[in-house]
Formats: structure tokens, C-alpha cells, sequence
């Protein structure tokens, strides 16, 4: 009498197992894995992998990739930045403005929601001074952000951090040194 | 600057003449791509060194991201070819400074249209978007060749693209 109840519960609890495992399985708003590269001078570059990008926060979530250089008499000029993220932006002018513990030099995506799984995605910072510091502590940082400007215009200006998740820090970079790769 | 689905930009705050500041823009994203190559062939050689050849032709998301290395090697590779042979690389200029200056660009006979940030935002609705990018600004760069190649080919493509790059080191 009491196995078809038996089989029900089974595939319920089965079913929200399936369920509960598929929301789960490295879905980050910030890449799973990836590399630093600093070849010792001026040149910067990142590779970010994402399993499963989100859960999203926002409705209209973007993505930000944040190197913290802590000292600010390491790089002192503003950086340029490339990269292949959909939809990219270039954040280096907001570098050094409201970052009280050293600047932070970015680049990243207004539409997050374009990120796709298992695609390596790319992008470098690009310098053109440096300055009496030899090393400097860093930290890089994944972060979900949205924009809070008038709609239709997108401004590095208008996007402002939902989460944020250190990606490399407790490391210091030294200028003049060998090129060097750091995984995160 | 967009090109091969590449976006980036150029800046100076230097009193440079237009110019100038359009030739430096090319050197300098020359120079950003070719690093970017030194950088990206690494990752590929220790993506070779991680995985067997079998890992790497029968694990989906291993061939996917194998996929999009080569696919990006290929990225590079056209816009510095495009970035070296005078290719169209800029589609806009961001300018601040003082709004007479401002208005003197504005009003330039080279300068062919201009918005502020108030006429942007002032009728942009959800159903009337109006973007400052190209159209192209948000498709993605996919070498179809290499979407279409089949798992082993991937791996030879990989090889090459290593055994290249180490090459060209020397």
C-alpha cells in the first residue's frame, strides 16, 4: 500500500536534488578561474572563465574587473585598457577617485548578461608611468555592478558596485621584475 | 576604438594636435596587441601542459574553452593586422573640458555630429533607445573555422598555435 507513496516521495525529492544541484553548480557573478599576467613593467593582462555566470542581482547587471594597485606612487599615470568582454568599457578614468586606499584600475562589461560559459574572455591594463614605489601590494576583484544613469546612456560614471569578490589578493607586484603568471 | 570585436581606448591630457593624437592612438593599441599575443600564447601553452590530448578532445567545456583560446589568437591576430594597415580602428572621441573650448569642437568644420549628455538622455525612453556605439559595437567576434572544427582538429589547431608562438620567441 505504501509504495506508490514511496515512489512519489522518491521523485520528489529526486526531482528537487536535480533542481537544487543544477542552481548550484559554480554559478558566480565573478569568473570561476583565471590569470593574471604582469610582464614587470607597464603591461597588464587578465583571463577570466565563468562556469555558470550570475545569479545576477540587477535587472540589467554589468561586470567589473577591479585591480587594486594599494600604493599609489607604483603606476602614476592613468591606464588604457583593451579587452573582449561583450559590450566593454574602459574604467580608467575613475581611477583614484573616491579610492582612498590606492587607486583601482578597471575595465568591464555594461552587459553581464551577455557572458557566456566555458569562454575564456580577455583584458589588459596598458601604463605609461611609474613611480618611486619598486613593489606594491595589489588585490584583483570580481565585481556585479549596475547603472544608475537616466536610461540610454551608459557612463562609466553611472556604475556603481551590487557584490564584489576578491579574485587574487595578499600579493605584491615589483617593477622590473620577471614576467609572471599568478592563477586565481 | 573597436576592432575584431576588440574595444579599448586611448587617452592623453597632454595639448597634443588631432593629428598626432590619432597616430599614437594606433602605436599604442599596436603595442597593447602584441602584448597581448606574448600574454595569450602563454595561456596556451599551459593549457597544452595541463591537459592530455584525450581531457582535451572529450571533455565538452575543456573543448569549449579551447575553442574560444583559438578563437581569440585569431582575434588578435586580424586586429593587428587591421590595427597595422590603417584600418579604421576609432569610432568616437570622449572629450571634457571647458564648454567654450567644447563648443569651438562642436562647431569644427570637420566635425560632422556632436551630442552632449543632456541630449542624449533628454528623449531616450525604453522604446526609443538611442546609442552613442555602432551596431556592430555588441556582436561577437566567432571564427566560424574554428566553431566548426571537429575535436581533433581543435587539438592540432592548439599544437600549432603553441609550436608558433615558441617560434616566433626566437
Amino acid at each position: 500500500m505504501n509504495k506508490p507513496i514511496q515512489k512519489w516521495t522518491t521523485k520528489i525529492i529526486f526531482t528537487l536534488l536535480l533542481i537544487l544541484g543544477s542552481a548550484t553548480v559554480n554559478a558566480t557573478y565573478y569568473p570561476r578561474a583565471g590569470w593574471l599576467y604582469y610582464n614587470g613593467q607597464f603591461y597588464l593582462a587578465s583571463y577570466m572563465l565563468w562556469d555558470s555566470p550570475g545569479p545576477w542581482t540587477s535587472t540589467e547587471p554589468g561586470y567589473e574587473h577591479d585591480l587594486h594597485v594599494h600604493d599609489p606612487n607604483f603606476f602614476t599615470s592613468q591606464c588604457t585598457t583593451f579587452s573582449n568582454l561583450p559590450d566593454s568599457y574602459d574604467d580608467c578614468p575613475t581611477a583614484g577617485i573616491f579610492d582612498p586606499n590606492g587607486p583601482v584600475f578597471s575595465f568591464g562589461s555594461f552587459d553581464a548578461e551577455l557572458i557566456t560559459a566555458n569562454n575564456w574572455y580577455f583584458g589588459a591594463w596598458q601604463f605609461t608611468s611609474h613611480g618611486s614605489a619598486a613593489s606594491s601590494p595589489f588585490t584583483l576583484i570580481g565585481q556585479e555592478n549596475e547603472s544608475r544613469c537616466p536610461f540610454g546612456l551608459e557612463s562609466i560614471w553611472c556604475m556603481f558596485s551590487n557584490n564584489s569578490q576578491p579574485l587574487l589578493f595578499g600579493l605584491y607586484m615589483n617593477w622590473g621584475g620577471y614576467p609572471t603568471w599568478v592563477p586565481y | 576604438m573597436w576592432v575584431e570585436g576588440l574595444s579599448g581606448t586611448h587617452r592623453t591630457h597632454e595639448d597634443l594636435g588631432s593629428e598626432k593624437f590619432i597616430q599614437e592612438a594606433r602605436i599604442q593599441t599596436i603595442i597593447f596587441l602584441k602584448n597581448g599575443l606574448i600574454a595569450h600564447r602563454t595561456h596556451i601553452k599551459k593549457m597544452l601542459d595541463k591537459h592530455s590530448k584525450n581531457e582535451l578532445v572529450e571533455n565538452k567545456q575543456l573543448l569549449s574553452q579551447a575553442r574560444s583560446l583559438l578563437n581569440l589568437t585569431q582575434q588578435f591576430s586580424n586586429a593587428l593586422q587591421a590595427a597595422s594597415s590603417d584600418q579604421p580602428l576609432i569610432y568616437g572621441l570622449e572629450l571634457m573640458g571647458e564648454s567654450h573650448i567644447l563648443e569651438q569642437v562642436r562647431t569644427a568644420s570637420k566635425v560632422s555630429s556632436s551630442k552632449t549628455v543632456g541630449e542624449i538622455t533628454a528623449n531616450n525612453q525604453e522604446d526609443n533607445y538611442e546609442s552613442l556605439k555602432p551596431a556592430f559595437y555588441k556582436s561577437e567576434f566567432k571564427d566560424q573555422s574554428i566553431q566548426s572544427a571537429s575535436p581533433e582538429k581543435i587539438y592540432e589547431l592548439l599544437h600549432t598555435a603553441n609550436l608558433t608562438s615558441r617560434k616566433g620567441d626566437s
